[in-house]
């Protein structure tokens, strides 16, 4: 690719940047002095504003190519060339041999050859789905530093390894090169295990090997399907300009092949967008639909474009009688990704981990526990599970929507059961998480696919303002800890007349999290909701019901901790928040109000399109 | 901005609506940059400044003022939108009004695919004679309760104050509690101008968070604290049916609109099942059930009397508990024949229920609490047999007077140096004139004596009724109970009103009475003319040609009309006289003349008696029913999912396999495989031969399972 470079891929810098700005960050501390701890705090505050700034830099990058390309029409932002998958595909053009054109700067994709052997690349991109998680783990991690000023132990490698998690998170999102997306997902595993297993309370070691086992037996359920991914040929998928550059250059390394041997043109692949497709065209194959299958250049009614430019339907169906096509595979394959993430988000009974790994965490490791890594799983499934194993997904869209409505229920009971604040917070997270699962499983199809697009939306939705609540939810507990020195619900009372700030930003967000309207927590709820009942009624009714449950061990709490007049004498002699807890509390609050009042403007106008257009490719291969 | 504002006359109520948010959110924002400052006055001079620039340790009081300004414009805003309107109304054709008095933006637009356009959820309003006439009578009751709260809270303002009940000191919160009440106007005016019924469900749980915090105002009580969360709690279970019906409607009708519902309704019928069509219709009541405190709901209202009483006055007596009435009226087309008569059995039940409890309460507020509940179950009633405008008409006339009762109450309760129980009152007459004369009126109008406002409303109700019943007489029930409870009303508002005012004083707390400031009776003064005049038209002594009725017909939804059978002879209206006059005369004989010992009969109907002292054990039965259960369900799944051990215990338990629990369970998979990698580890012994040995065996296996697959298949 020598002459492919007369352009600066100002996009693969900016993204890398921010990816390993935090890594950077986070090595440099190590080198300061030990002594110097307040400087080492400094720092890592530092990295993690030039990332957030960085991010939001990327931010304003991916609003500005959806709005290039907007026809300022009915559909505007939803312009179909600025689709990850077809941003891709055009970058992929652009590297083939025969056409060698340079690389675009601003299309948010880069692709870096890694370990060419096997094809895999460090491949990292942007859209709707993974822009939001960007800026929500860039946010959080800014205020977990903020929130870590408390800690005294072992300063720089508490910050070092803070900072690696944020690489690993944000790695995460970003890729879209599977080997490279799941480097960085066990990336996170680390800094993680010795944050709670160092940093923790009492049952920290624990907490902290319950946390790495439950999720590495995920982790492996998802390396199984990533290698059976790789095991298929795709050759198909792919334009073949591009597959007979690879067959070119096996043949000069294997002189033995010719160009048109079947072994020299087979294609195993990484990329996630190119599997997605292989994905669908097996939901089409099963569904006894392979004839609608189409290249992407191709203008007919009711075919899908998935096909890669050059190849003849009738060459691929004929191809499809590899194991990844066949309905056990599938099955298999959808499995091993759901429960890989499950175990991430956690949907019961898989969810065992949380809540130790909570209780033992420090506060603000407590904060990047709930905000960011649950979103991972949450992450996973729409990004892996359900666009690269469609059918099994629909197939098993009840059983899926089950498991969500089950945690709604199932999470909101067991937190009304618990004693300690910070146990109650996590079950709250299991219940919350299950509106994603729930938002995520509504398949419809046809005219009536909106619905779906409205539980997909409120589901993203929701993994930003539960985010963004049970983030700020832990820093309420964390404040009182520090007060207080224990987390036993019973063991407060009248802390809005000790603490008035405290209890009036607390308020805010214990309703936010409520799901009142105005607040963040209402929009998710009420768009999976809203998106449900079309779906199944049976499912619908118990997510509505369960906001009586919330409400009510919500307001138990609150009553217990804040309200009526504290038997303990202790209680009324903690000081009110510190201008640093204010500043962390209030921009949870003051988040937690933009986007509920705002939605539209500040989120769903640049994730909805790239969401939407997932839900349309899908839900139009079963008409 | 003013080009913006002057476009459209509907914007005057877009302003009037944000006002009080305008200084909910200054309000916010000041109290909370002082909190913040507070810790740092000392140590820098900024934080200083701003401290003591936001009032320093005294409650701030310019924020009330502030506060009651704000309102004070929307009123008058309110008005001058309603004259607008009216004239509008009268002079352009309904297309134009359309035009100049509605209008939607879109809040958010999700799924815009290839097959179909986005469907949104709007924002908008838009302003017909209901929401006119509403928004203009919450605006100024708002008003007069704003004003009067300025007096009522004046203990607040002090930097410390005792709270008699929970003993404790605290800083005084006058600045808070005009903060939530900003909060509540904005949310309920919001409400009242929705276009949609998903704005509605954002303003009507608003409304239920800020009624939540006014509630517990006093949150030093633990009273407060669980009346608040109890009313909080209850009406989710109403906003949850109210949630259903949203779902339902969303997925049929593809639209919150209610002008696109009720054109579809009207052009095609309901586009889904009768059940569901029925079952959208039970849960939007259920939301109104919960809101406007109707049977089997109704239990939060009584408690919610733990709030300051310009609260109970304001949110749960004029206005926020009319929202159920005005959602029921406002969705009128979505509720089928049979749901209309759940509604009209609904509001039965819930006005005798009311009643009768009220008969023997002896706490000022709870009397007049229940009278709300039984009040709300007259507009129930009457919008569910048909009687659309005499429902709503009861709806405005109630706000006014029930407003001014409650605000009475206030009066008597703060010159009684917050003593509430009626039994330690009497001879306030004297004391506190001006308090006495207007609750008076208030007491004449609830009672429905002629030519006060709530005599026209309730002749309305009342021959409705009458019409229904003698339409079909299996019905004849929704006509006798509210007659026999129009008597039950007469009876114990005079019994409030004699053991209040008249006699002599029982205890010390109303020898010492006192009239209260001019802030607080001069809304009283106000409040007491449009109880009596509001609903006159001419002429006078016809109940059925008030003008206020006939405004609001103009806003009746098509499909109502025909639905109302009134009775032509004023027969009812002359029973419901007569039984209001039996009501009077008995409170005189008991109350007044003391021919009959209160104590005599008690003791007589003791059974009855505690069966409605204690308000027929719905708080019990709820308790026993409802709340322990769930609450032993969440202790039961949580013991489910995970036992807990002390933390001291806790470095054993972790090793100990324990099957009773989910967790548990999931241990003994990881402990088990420990267990096995403990034995296996034996094995691993480092002999070569040992090694060799089972290298050989294991291959010889797999070539015997290879060999006998190959053969076998």
């Amino acid at each position: 690719m020598e002459n492919a470079d007369d352009m600066i891929e100002h996009d693969l810098i900016l993204m890398s940047l921010v990816i390993f700005a935090p890594a950077a960050f986070g090595l440099l501390v190590l080198f300061f002095p030990p002594k110097w701890t307040e400087a080492v705090r400094w720092c890592a505050l530092i990295g993690a504003a030039a990332t957030l700034i960085l991010s939001l830099c990327l931010l304003i990058d991916y609003h500005s190519l959806l709005n290039r390309q907007s026809d300022r029409g009915l559909r505007s932002m939803h312009h179909p060339s600025t689709q990850l998958d077809a941003r891709i595909d055009e970058s992929m053009r652009r590297d083939t041999n025969a056409v060698r054109w340079p690389q675009i700067g601003d299309d948010l994709v880069a692709s870096v050859p890694w370990i060419s052997r096997f094809d895999i690349n460090f491949a990292i991109a942007v859209d709707g789905i993974s822009m939001p998680m960007i800026v929500l783990t860039t946010l959080i991690l800014f205020f977990a530093v903020i929130a870590s000023w408390g800690i005294e132990k072992n300063v720089r490698a508490y910050f070092a390894l803070l900072l690696v998690l944020e690489t690993g998170v944000l790695g995460t999102f970003f890729a879209t090169d599977l080997f490279l997306m799941y480097v960085f997902y066990e990336i996170v595993l680390i800094p993680m295990y010795f944050l709670i297993g160092i940093w923790g309370g009492g049952r920290r070691k624990y907490a902290a090997i319950k946390f790495v086992l439950y999720t590495l037996v995920g982790s492996v359920f998802i390396l199984v399907a990533i290698i059976g991914l790789y095991f298929t040929n795709v050759r198909d998928f792919v334009d073949t300009a591009t597959v007979d550059d690879r067959a070119a250059e096996r043949m000069k390394e294997n002189p033995r092949l010719s160009k048109e041997s079947a072994e020299s043109r087979e294609y195993h692949t990484f990329s996630i967008p190119i599997l997605q497709r292989a994905g669908q065209a097996a939901m089409l194959r099963l569904n006894g639909q392979g004839d609608r299958l189409a290249d992407r250049d191709s203008k007919t009614e009711g075919k899908v474009n998935i096909l890669g430019r050059g190849v003849k339907t009738e060459d691929a169906i004929n191809r499809m009688n590899q194991p990844f096509f066949s309905a056990n595979f599938q099955y298999v394959l959808f499995l091993l990704l759901f429960v890989g993430f499950a175990v991430k988000v956690p949907i019961p009974p898989l969810h065992s981990w949380l809540p130790d790994a909570h209780v033992e965490a420090p506060t603000p490791i407590s904060m990047v526990l709930a905000g960011v890594l649950l979103k991972l799983g949450g992450y996973g499934i729409i990004r892996l599970a359900y666009p690269i194993c469609p059918w099994a997904a629909e197939e098993l869209s009840l059983f899926v929507g089950c498991l969500g409505a089950f945690a709604i229920v199932y999470g909101a009971f067991v937190a009304m059961g618990q004693t300690d604040f910070k146990r109650l917070l996590a079950y709250s997270s299991v219940s919350h998480m299950g509106y994603v699962i729930l938002g995520f499983a509504v398949w419809s199809t046809g005219a009536k696919s909106q619905y779906w697009a409205w539980g997909m939306n409120g589901a993203m939705f929701q993994m930003i303002a539960h985010g963004i609540t049970s983030a700020g939810m832990f820093f309420v507990v964390g404040v009182i800890y520090d007060r207080a020195h224990h987390r036993e619900i019973n063991g407060f009372g009248g802390l809005m007349t000790t603490m008035p700030l405290y209890g009036g930003l607390s308020a805010i967000l214990f309703f936010a999290s409520m799901g009142l309207p105005g607040l963040c927590g209402f929009v998710g709820e009420v768009f999976v909701v809203l998106g449900t009942w079309n779906y199944n009624p049976g499912l619908a009714i118990p997510a509505i019901l369960a906001t009586v449950v919330t409400a009510g061990y919500l307001l138990w709490t609150w009553q217990r901790v804040y309200l009526g007049v504290s038997t303990n004498p202790v209680n009324s002699t903690y000081p009110d928040v510190t201008a640093r807890e204010a500043i962390v509390l209030g921009s949870f609050c003051l988040l937690a109000i933009a986007l509920g009042v705002l939605p539209q403007t500040l989120v769903l106008a640049w994730m909805e399109p790239s969401v939407t257009a997932q839900v349309e490719a899908l839900a139009k291969l079963k008409p | 901005m003013l080009s913006w504002l002057l476009a459209t006359p509907g914007r005057l109520y877009v302003v009037a609506t944000l006002l009080p948010l305008a200084v909910f959110a200054l309000l916010l924002i000041g109290g909370g940059v002082r909190a913040v400052c507070r810790p740092y006055r000392e140590t820098h001079g900024f934080a200083r400044f701003c401290y003591f620039f936001l009032g320093g340790h005294k409650p701030l009081k310019s924020g009330a003022y502030l506060a009651t300004a704000g309102i004070a414009a929307s009123a008058v805003l309110a008005v001058i939108g309603l004259v607008r309107f009216l004239d509008d109304s009268h002079a352009l054709s309904p297309i134009e009004v359309e035009h100049r008095w509605a209008e939607r933006t879109s809040w958010a637009e999700v799924g815009a695919t290839e097959s179909g356009p986005a469907i949104a959820l709007d924002l908008g309003y838009r302003i017909d004679h209901l929401t006119a006439l509403l928004f203009a009578m919450v605006a100024c009751v708002s008003t007069m309760i704003f004003v009067f709260s300025l007096g009522y809270m004046h203990d607040e303002m002090e930097e410390t104050h005792e709270d008699h009940e929970a003993h404790v000191k605290r800083p005084g919160r006058y600045g808070r509690f005009f903060l939530f009440l900003s909060l509540f106007c904005f949310s309920m005016l919001n409400l009242l101008i929705a276009d949609n019924l998903f704005q509605v469900f954002i303003s009507w749980e608003l409304v239920g968070v800020c009624s939540f915090f006014l509630i517990g105002f006093y949150h030093e009580r633990r009273s407060a604290g669980l009346a608040a969360n109890k009313a909080f709690i209850v009406n989710r279970i109403g906003d949850a049916g109210f949630m259903i019906g949203l779902a339902i409607i969303w997925t049929y009708f593809g639209t919150f609109n209610f002008q696109e519902i009720f054109t579809k309704l009207a052009s095609d019928g309901p586009p889904m099942p009768a059940y569901l069509f029925a079952i959208a219709g039970i849960g939007v009541f259920l939301g109104c059930v919960g809101k406007s405190a109707q049977f089997p709901l109704h239990t939060w209202l009584p408690d919610a009397m733990e709030g300051p009483t310009p609260v109970s006055a304001l949110i749960h007596a004029a206005t926020m508990v009319a929202a159920g009435v005005y959602l029921v009226g406002r969705c009128y087309p979505l509720f089928s024949p049979d749901v209309r008569l759940l509604i009209a059995y609904t509001g039965m039940i819930t006005l005798f229920l009311g009643a009768t409890i009220a008969l023997v309460q002896t706490d000022i507020k709870r009397v007049l609490a229940y009278s709300t509940v039984s009040q709300l179950g007259f507009m129930m009633l009457a919008l569910g047999i048909g009687g659309w405008v005499a429902g709503l008409m009861h709806l405005l006339t109630h706000a006014f007077f029930k407003a001014l009762l409650f605000l009475g109450s206030g009066s008597v309760i703060l010159g009684c140096h917050h003593e509430q129980d009626l039994r330690k009152m009497g001879g306030l007459r004297r004391k506190m004139p001006i308090t006495a004369f207007t609750m008076l009126v208030g007491v004449l109008a609830i009672a429905g004596t002629p030519f006060f406002s709530g005599w026209y409303s309730k002749d309305l109700i009342l021959s409705n009724a009458m019409g229904f019943a003698l339409h079909d007489n299996q019905h004849m029930a929704l006509f006798i109970v509210p007659l026999f409870t129009a008597g039950l009303t007469a009876f114990y508002m005079f019994r409030l009103w004699f053991l209040a005012f008249t006699g002599q004083p029982r205890d010390h707390a109303s020898e010492h009475a006192h009239e209260s400031p001019l802030t607080m009776i001069v809304p009283l003064m106000i409040l007491a003319v449009p109880s009596i005049i509001v609903a006159w038209g001419w002429p006078l002594w016809d109940p059925h040609s008030s003008s206020l009725a006939h405004l609001l017909e103009h806003a009746k939804p098509g499909m109502a009309n025909g639905l109302d059978r009134e009775d032509e002879t004023h027969l009812a209206g002359w029973l419901a006289l007569a039984a209001a006059a039996l009501g009077v005369t008995t409170a005189v004989f008991i109350y007044v003349l003391k021919k009959v010992d209160p104590a005599s009969i008690q003791a007589k109907a003791g059974a009855l008696y505690g069966f409605l002292k204690e308000k027929w054990y719905f708080d019990e039965v709820y308790d026993a029913m409802f709340v322990r259960p769930t609450i032993a369900l969440g202790f039961c799944s949580a013991r489910f999912d995970k036992k807990s051990t002390p933390a001291a215990q806790a470095e054993v338990a972790d090793r100990t396999m324990n099957v009773t629990s989910l967790d548990g369970v999931l241990n003994v998979l990881g402990l088990g495989t420990l267990a096995i990698g403990g034995k296996l580890r034996v094995t691993q012994s480092g002999y070569i031969r040992r090694y060799v040995t089972v290298l050989m065996v294991a291959t010889l296996a797999f070539v015997a399972v290879f060999v006998a697959v190959y053969f076998v298949g």
